[in-house]
């Protein structure tokens, strides 16, 4: 990763209600130059509407959504010259071949690699005379990857990129294409259900639900700063006081685990000098259990 | 543009073939009926302006489906979501459709009228007057047009978007005759050339509003 401070992807105070339904909820975020930002989330969770809304192909109830300096609203056409995307499912024109299809959308970006294309055509084994209605689930994705990537986008959006890739195409893509796409000067925000690939690729996380941002922060710094307490109540009374930062906690008789944002050893001893505990330790947490830890917190609250 | 234009061309190809059909076979078989007749009384001019009328008459039904299909066809399978996030303007993807669908309409409107105004009083034997007629299917081609294409920029269904367009012009008719009954306004007299009015007024309105919804649109 090489940041650089201007913020390329920015979102401020968006908001997006359907019906009495609030999907996102004055959402702010900023993916600066570089950086490769993972969008999580449950399902229903408003990830797919934040990056439609990012497209310009839902229009929010309030905020604003800036790309590489402009309002998304203002010049749609200037941003997606400028922006690949690969969306959750693929609507590519099913009586198109292949080749059609990459001629048509050549046709709308300057900056469309011929050689590029052709490379990731050999690469993904397509046949361009292959129609697309004859493509399996798979090789539609491919091809929605191969348009999204060859007019080499300052941007890219990707919602759930890898569904229907087989292990071995999933993970050519993510070493092999989007590793090589992270040079530094371009900007990756993809939402995924898939967190092994995002803790390959992504510098920086944010955690939604129920259109509420919970989580902003660097990959890193989340791994190190959240933690699981986990004590042996000395008796099965519940206990009295949680820490500062508890994300969820659960009792299971004696045992208590409690997990926490912005871990330090201060509240190990809080917890131990405000409760009566027998022992206590502190337990690392991998990606996906801080993911999961978010949604049951949330949804306990709720 | 111009791969919008080919796209657009390829999406309606059945259509433009159908169309293309619909111009010409009333020509055909008025031809091959006529045959035999014609060759003893001699009556070409009478039966081109009555095929020209009836191609009028039958190309209704394209110019609906040609702009009820517009929109809606990429709606259905929802290409219009894959379009949506390309880059052309959507006063682009609205320029190419309206090319295609206007061109189409405007060629077999031409066609006919050459034929029926042109090509029968040419060929010099008794033919019926095509004034008439012509203010009142105009008008009506004109509307259903529009009325599909408004639809199609809202609608999903391409068949709910072909009923608006056809049930339109039956609409505004079924108005001006409840005017006339109720309030005796137009008069008998000038019921046709209001509804020839309030055809033209109600197409032209019509698309222009729909138009510029549908740029404004941010979904696709």
């Amino acid at each position: 990763m090489n940041e650089s401070n201007e913020a390329v992807i920015e979102f401020l105070g968006v908001r997006k209600r359907f019906g009495t339904q609030e999907a996102v909820r004055e959402l702010s975020l900023r993916i600066p130059r570089g950086c490769v930002y993972a969008l999580l989330g449950p399902n229903g969770a408003g990830k797919s509407t934040t990056i439609k809304m990012a497209m310009g192909s839902l229009r929010r109830d309030a905020g604003s959504i800036r790309i590489l300096g402009r309002e998304v609203c203002d010049d749609p056409s200037w941003v997606k010259q400028r922006v690949g995307f690969v969306g959750e499912l693929q609507f590519i024109y099913r009586w198109m071949r292949i080749a059609e299809v990459i001629r048509f959308c050549s046709s709308f970006y300057p900056t469309w690699n011929a050689t590029l294309c052709q490379e990731l055509v050999r690469r993904f084994e397509l046949d361009p005379r292959k129609k697309v209605r004859h493509l399996s689930k798979g090789m539609t994705v491919k091809l929605g990857l191969l348009l999204a990537i060859a007019h080499e986008p300052e941007v890219l959006i990707l919602d759930e990129p890898t569904s229907g890739l087989d292990p071995l195409m999933r993970e050519d893509f993510v070493d092999g294409i989007l590793r090589n796409m992270c040079d530094g000067r371009r900007s990756i925000l993809f939402a995924s259900h898939t967190l092994q690939d995002v803790q390959r690729l992504a510098d920086r996380v944010g955690i939604l639900v129920d259109g509420e941002l919970l989580v902003d922060r660097p990959i890193d710094e989340l791994l190190r700063t959240t933690k699981t307490i986990r004590a042996v109540l000395t008796d099965e009374k519940s206990p009295r006081r949680t820490p500062h930062g508890a994300i969820v906690e659960s009792v299971d008789r004696r045992e208590w685990s409690v997990t926490v944002s912005d871990f330090s050893a201060g509240q190990v001893e809080q917890v131990r000098s405000q409760n009566r505990v027998e022992s206590i330790d502190a337990v690392n947490m991998n990606l996906e259990e801080i993911f999961k830890a978010y949604v049951r917190g949330r949804r306990n609250v709720a | 543009m111009r791969a919008l234009l080919w796209k657009d061309y390829r999406m309606n190809r059945a259509l433009l073939i159908v169309s293309a059909f619909v111009l010409v076979s009333p020509y055909a078989i008025g031809f091959a009926v006529q045959y035999r007749n014609a060759q003893s009384t001699g009556m070409w001019g009478g039966m081109v302006a009555a095929m020209a009328l009836a191609a009028m008459a039958t190309s209704l039904l394209t110019i609906s489906l040609l702009a009820a299909n517009a929109f809606t066809q990429e709606r259905t399978d929802r290409s219009a979501e894959f379009l949506a996030c390309l880059p052309p303007s959507r006063l682009c993807i609205l320029l190419s459709k309206f090319a295609l669908a206007f061109s189409v309409s405007l060629v077999m409107w031409v066609v006919n009228l050459v034929m029926g105004l042109v090509v029968a009083p040419a060929l010099g034997d008794f033919q019926p007057s095509l004034a008439d007629p012509v203010s009142f299917l105009l008008p009506t081609s004109a509307l259903v047009f529009a009325a599909g294409w408004g639809a199609s920029t809202v609608m999903t269904s391409p068949v709910g978007a072909w009923g608006v367009a056809t049930a339109t012009p039956l609409v505004l008719g079924g108005i001006l005759y409840a005017s006339w009954y109720y309030f005796g306004v137009p008069s008998e007299g000038e019921f046709g050339s209001a509804y020839s009015v309030a055809a033209v007024v109600v197409a032209v309105v019509g698309f222009a509003v729909s138009s510029v919804l549908y740029v404004r649109r941010v979904e696709p």
